[in-house]
């Protein structure tokens, strides 16, 4: 059959089903099933749901229990042909961000927006286009402007089902004889959005209204032909209208090959098998879930806390003057594992959002953190919203991991989510270490930057944005029993990849120069984290073209574990007016690297205006040719004291262009020594080492020495960090302003913040008056409930009065006060032991 | 035991709540059937959330455009419900409990007796017994 | 124990009533006693668009046999009417009786005839309901409500009649309104300037009619102030 014939198959097809659908309607039934409507059976399915601890009431897993074999095999069948859709649709992007990279994703859900399988990819959006469809649920989609076989929706809005709005998803639902029985989607990260400033995810904006554009939950096609209006209208809000068209036809592409294996599926083994898998995929997922926290942690209160900073202070082509300040993340974390296995997360003491793009939505927050959770207590296929059903969030009202405000800027919630679940590695290693599930315990993930972005006129003369996915590789956290993965992954994508660089040349006017593993860059420990890398661009053959940065800059977001070192912080490193051309033409050497930023090597190859900066933001700046831009992507934090780590380890850094040999010694205490300068190994550094075990021997216990000399009580500590506090002499203005926010939005962890310290009362942190003013501006802001589908899920995030849902336990509860020191998981679950 | 309650407005989460909350008995089987003058009953469903808060379990079947009382009668026979509980919408000037077609229906059916209570916000039909 | 209201079309003294010439608004069947035979006794309350004359009705009212026509004191509208009529011109009221429900109030208004009862339930409510419909072709329940006590039967009424003949329209009016709002509980469920703006007089026009309603009343009990 050719694929016009299987279009026009499938639009008479169509028709057919709408007529069905159309005739149940005008008998006053839904589409839901058994003449419910979808809200009604949504409804249904979580008051069931909550009521029985059970997903839609399910206690039983009739169809797993019966011929678990035939179950695997359908559900096998159906995740098979979800990751099938998307390796043959990613074909058809002109996008080296989803055709080189893969940043798409498709998943398959219930009637009521649940996600029974997901395809691989950026496996955030397991629950984003759940949120999506739920809300398209809850505002009577199905009277309004319907909900029909055939039909095309797209959304990005944040505040509805997304994680920022350039990953713009496809919905559509399937129909059987009537009868809606599933929804697909897909959803994929494009290059622009038709933000204030070029690229995916621009950082000038103070408020969304510089975000791009947004589309919230719409029908864009019916008969699953595009409307022309849709047609007429999205290419004309992005810089790259071609790159979009064909990213919107992957998406259908895949979407389209998911539904046909949907009908194929219910064609061999019957609607009801279908609906009964559905339901049971999902409360499967929920137990495996469970089940696998109650194997691998103990109950119990895990807190810490992450930051990040967010610098503009200074800042060219920020859209509003009193956004050009600097913000620091502040993200404590609790979580609260019962003995039942529930898990909550809870960001209590969060401080305010600010006129950034790293704001985030409860959808952000809530895709991101699962993401993370489906690589640590899910790492198989039996990724869906079973999960979902096992835990609950609390994200402050007003703070920057909730927002609810007309104003937030979010199209880079990433920098603050990836930031903030940095201790959420920690509670569930420290869980890990304590039940002896060693193999899987992490230090942290990589900051998922650089970002290099930026558009204007390229070397085809036309209109263009690029946002580099370079980023989807980084180095990953170091594990307890080996190093981290270097330049492996990003967290929101473990299928990530760098790309080839000759495919991104295709796309971006910036060729490169070098690209080489980074030294340095994975946080030093006994387990090393892995190296990131770097790529060295120029630019050539542009107009007006802009370009910038984005990550982390002073502050490492991942602390390492267990005496691990963080990664590497972040820096900005430009060269404009080069003289690159002349070193081309007169073939001298120039820098294809920038390996030791300490060193000067990059200085001494090439002349021009060099800005070289401890920071990782900036806003657009114009570039020209021959400019040159580094491109460093982050590695991942270490694990356990570096002064455990096998000295041979070390060497093997070196030769691997992990670790500069003069770092060998200052952070590792191992001394080597150079035997030869020209060998090469599988890195760009040069040269040939050998290890001085004696000697090493010797340095190390000196180093003991050293610690066990300037080591110092707590106690001592504590008086003299507290004297900071109450005096605030020497603390920056910035950190000051992060305190005071956080204790602003929250008298839990303000009073928490003042007995902890030991401070009177009444006590806050002097600040500037425009640190001050600062604060006012954004409290007095005001909220508008912008999250506004009323799910059970959503109750739980909102239900914020003057206590919190989720119990806050920094000031009136300790682990003491769970069950007591002998207490092991109970048996008031009766999770499947089948994860 | 089994409970019908017929739905014809939205609004009428007090009657669902005085049903839920002091006719059926906990873990009694529930049908909500929705009459074509309510599109839909999902913003009650949320609202009252009739296991979480009452402990019932229940489906929500709609009632087809054009039925008439003898689709009804069918239904409680085919299900055996114990009861048929209809919300009181409106009171006449008198403070009684207005009767509107479709409960006068039922009320002088000859298919179906039992006891018959007047609640504060519904009106029960219980101990149902049907006839041929 | 079930209160019920019903209504059916028009009929046997009712219609007749309705079918003079004179513009009826409501009749009210007050009390019935058995004569003998198929005849009974009736007192109705009648009420009238516009006054109309004791001679005019009594001439309007040939075909019945008419026993007395009194008009009330202070409302010109209402005439009290005792007549002799065949049972079956009291049908409703019959059948009501003959199948044991308690007849409350039978007022015929708006081309029909609302009824009040009492029945002991459901199946007794179908029989009632059966047999009315059986004679009178389509009943329309309006509403029910369970009680415990059977109240007051039709013809116990007896101070009501009194009383609100001695009251004008306009006074009936106030006096419902503001017992129907809670002016007369203790304590008190709403306030005068709430009840004048319900009706939408003013405050003084309020209290003047309430105030002459005691005074009418007090009349009622005492007898004419000297």
């Amino acid at each position: 059959m050719s694929p016009s014939d299987r279009a026009d198959d499938r639009r008479t097809e169509a028709r057919r089903e709408k007529e069905a659908v159309r005739e149940k309607r005008r008998r006053g039934e839904g589409i839901g099933w058994n003449g419910r409507t979808l809200r009604e059976q949504l409804a249904e399915l979580e008051d069931k749901t909550e009521a029985t601890d059970h997903y839609c009431g399910l206690s039983e897993l009739e169809l797993k229990n019966e011929d678990p074999i035939r179950y695997e095999q359908l559900y096998a069948r159906l995740r098979g042909d979800l990751v099938t859709a998307r390796e043959t649709s990613k074909e058809v992007s002109a996008t080296p961000i989803v055709e080189q990279e893969g940043e798409l994703c498709y998943g398959l859900f219930t009637p009521e927006g649940d996600s029974i399988a997901v395809s691989t990819g950026i496996i955030v959006h397991v629950h984003t286009m759940s949120e999506a469809i739920k809300f398209m649920i809850n505002h009577d989609y199905e009277e309004s402007p319907g909900i029909e076989p055939g039909d095309i929706f797209v959304n990005n809005d944040p505040h509805v089902g997304d994680v920022h709005p350039c990953d713009l998803m496809t919905i559509i639902p399937i129909f059987h004889e009537g009868e809606l029985i599933a929804w697909v989607g897909g959803v994929n990260h494009v290059i622009d959005t038709g933000a204030i400033g070029p690229g995916s995810m621009n950082v000038s904006q103070a408020s969304r209204f510089g975000d791009g554009a947004y589309y919230t939950a719409r029908k864009i096609g019916e008969n699953f032909d595009l409307y022309n209006s849709w047609k007429k209208e999205y290419p004309a809000k992005t810089r790259t209208p071609d790159f979009l068209k064909l990213d919107e036809r992957t998406r259908m592409t895949g979407c389209l090959m998911i539904r046909h294996s949907v009908k194929e599926m219910i064609a061999e083994h019957g609607v009801e098998t279908f609906k009964q898998l559905s339901r049971e995929a999902v409360e499967d997922g929920r137990r495996g879930f469970r089940s696998r926290i109650k194997k691998t942690m103990l109950p119990g209160t895990y807190r810490g806390a992450s930051f990040v900073d967010a610098l503009y202070e200074g800042q060219e082509n920020v859209t509003r003057e009193y956004a050009q300040e600097n913000h620091i993340m502040h993200a404590p974390s609790e979580l609260h594992i019962r003995e039942d296995g529930t898990f909550q997360v809870s960001f209590e003491g969060a401080n305010k959002w600010g006129w950034h793009p790293f704001n985030c939505t409860p959808a952000a927050i809530q895709g991101g953190i699962w993401v993370m959770l489906t690589q640590t207590v899910i790492p198989n296929e039996l990724v869906n919203d079973g999960a979902y059903y096992a835990c609950d969030f609390h994200l402050p009202v007003g703070s920057w991991a909730n927002t609810q405000n007309t104003e937030t800027a979010h199209a880079y919630a990433w920098h603050f989510l990836v930031s903030a679940w940095a201790p959420l590695w920690q509670h569930l290693s420290r869980g890990y270490f304590a039940r002896g599930f060693w193999e899987e315990i992490n230090a942290g993930n990589a900051n998922t930057s650089n970002w290099l972005q930026g558009g204007g006129i390229d070397q085809f003369d036309k209109l263009h944005a690029v946002n580099s996915f370079e980023s989807a590789c980084e180095g990953v956290g170091a594990r307890y029993v080996e190093d981290g993965e270097p330049h492996a992954s990003a967290v929101w994508n473990p299928e990530g990849d760098m790309g080839d660089a000759e495919a991104w040349e295709t796309v971006e006017p910036l060729p490169f120069l070098g690209r080489a593993v980074k030294p340095n860059t994975g946080g030093v420990g006994r387990r090393a984290g892995g190296a990131g890398f770097e790529s060295m661009r120029t630019v050539k053959d542009v107009s007006r073209w802009l370009l910038y940065e984005m990550g982390n800059g002073y502050m490492t977001s991942d602390g390492g574990l267990f005496g691990g070192y963080p990664a590497a912080s972040g820096y900005i490193l430009n060269a404009r007016n080069t003289d690159l051309e002349e070193r081309f033409e007169n073939r001298d050497d120039y820098p294809q690297h920038d390996l030791d930023p300490e060193s000067g090597d990059f200085e001494s190859k090439i002349d021009g205006d060099v800005t070289r900066r401890p920071e990782g933001i900036s806003t657009p700046k114009e570039f020209d040719d021959y400019d040159m831009y580094l491109n460093y992507l982050r590695g991942g934090s270490g694990l356990g004291d570096p002064l455990e780590r096998d000295p041979e380890d070390v060497l093997a850094d070196i030769h691997d262009g992990y670790v500069l040999p003069r770092h060998a010694e200052d952070a590792y205490g191992v001394i080597v020594e150079k035997v030869d300068d020209e060998a090469r190994h599988n890195s760009a550094v040069q040269g040939e080492w050998e290890l001085d075990a004696d000697a090493t021997e010797q340095l190390r216990e000196e180093r003991m020495r050293e610690r066990a000399e300037t080591a110092q009580p707590v106690s001592e500590w504590y008086a003299e960090e507290r004297e900071r506090i109450r005096n605030g002499d020497d603390l920056i203005d910035d950190v000051k302003k992060t305190y005071e926010s956080s204790m602003r939005m929250s008298t839990q962890f303000a009073t928490f913040f003042r007995d902890f310290w030991e401070l009177p009362d009444e006590f806050g942190f002097d600040l500037s008056k425009k640190a001050q003013k600062s604060l006012d501006n954004r409290f007095d802001s005001g909220l508008r409930p912008m999250w506004d589908s009323p799910t059970r899920g959503h109750k739980t995030w909102l239900d914020v009065g003057d206590e919190p849902y989720v119990p806050y336990t920094w000031t009136d509860r300790s682990i003491r006060d769970l069950s007591g020191p002998e207490s092991t998981f109970g048996d008031r679950e009766q999770a499947a032991d089948d994860d | 035991m089994t409970t019908i309650i017929i739905i014809k407005s939205v609004e009428h989460h007090a009657s669902v709540r005085e049903i839920l909350g002091s006719v059926v008995d906990d873990g009694e089987r529930v049908y909500f059937l929705r009459l074509p003058t309510v599109r839909c009953l999902g913003p009650l469903i949320q609202e009252v959330n009739p296991m979480i808060n009452y402990g019932v379990d229940y489906t929500i079947t709609p009632l087809p455009e054009g039925y008439d009382v003898s689709t009804l009668v069918e239904f409680a026979t085919e299900f055996d419900a114990n009861r048929i509980c209809i919300g009181i919408s409106d009171r006449t000037l008198t403070g009684k409990a207005r009767i509107d077609d479709l409960t006068q229906s039922i009320l002088l059916h000859d298919d179906i007796s039992g006891d018959f209570v007047v609640g504060e916000h519904a009106i029960i039909l219980e101990e149902l017994e049907y006839g041929d | 124990m079930l209160r019920i209201e019903f209504q059916v079309k028009l009929a046997g003294i009712s219609s007749h009533l309705f079918d003079i010439d004179e513009p009826v608004k409501s009749i009210e069947i007050d009390n019935a006693l058995p004569v003998s035979g198929d005849m009974v006794f009736l007192f109705l309350s009648v009420k009238f668009d516009s006054e109309v004359t004791v001679d005019r009705l009594s001439e309007e009212l040939s075909s019945i046999e008419v026993v007395d026509v009194t008009q009330a004191e202070l409302n010109p509208q209402i005439y009290y009417l005792g007549v002799m009529a065949q049972l079956s011109d009291a049908s409703v009221l019959s059948l009501l009786t003959e199948n044991q429900a308690i007849p409350h109030r039978i007022v015929g208004k708006n081309a029909h005839l609302e009824v009040m009862a009492s029945v002991r339930d459901w199946n007794h409510l179908k029989e009632v309901a059966d047999a009315i419909e059986t004679e009178h072709g389509s009943l329309e329940l309006l509403g029910t409500t369970q009680t415990d006590s059977i109240g007051f039967p039709l013809g116990s009424n007896k101070l009501k009649q009194s009383m609100s003949g001695k009251l004008s329209e306009e006074q009936l009016d106030v006096l419902e309104t503001a017992y129907r709002m809670g002016y007369f509980k203790v304590p008190q469920e709403v306030t005068a300037e709430e009840i004048a703006s319900e009706l939408d007089i003013s405050r003084s026009t309020l209290s003047a009619r309430l105030r002459r309603v005691e005074h009418n009343f007090c009349a009622l009990l005492f007898g004419p102030q000297e």
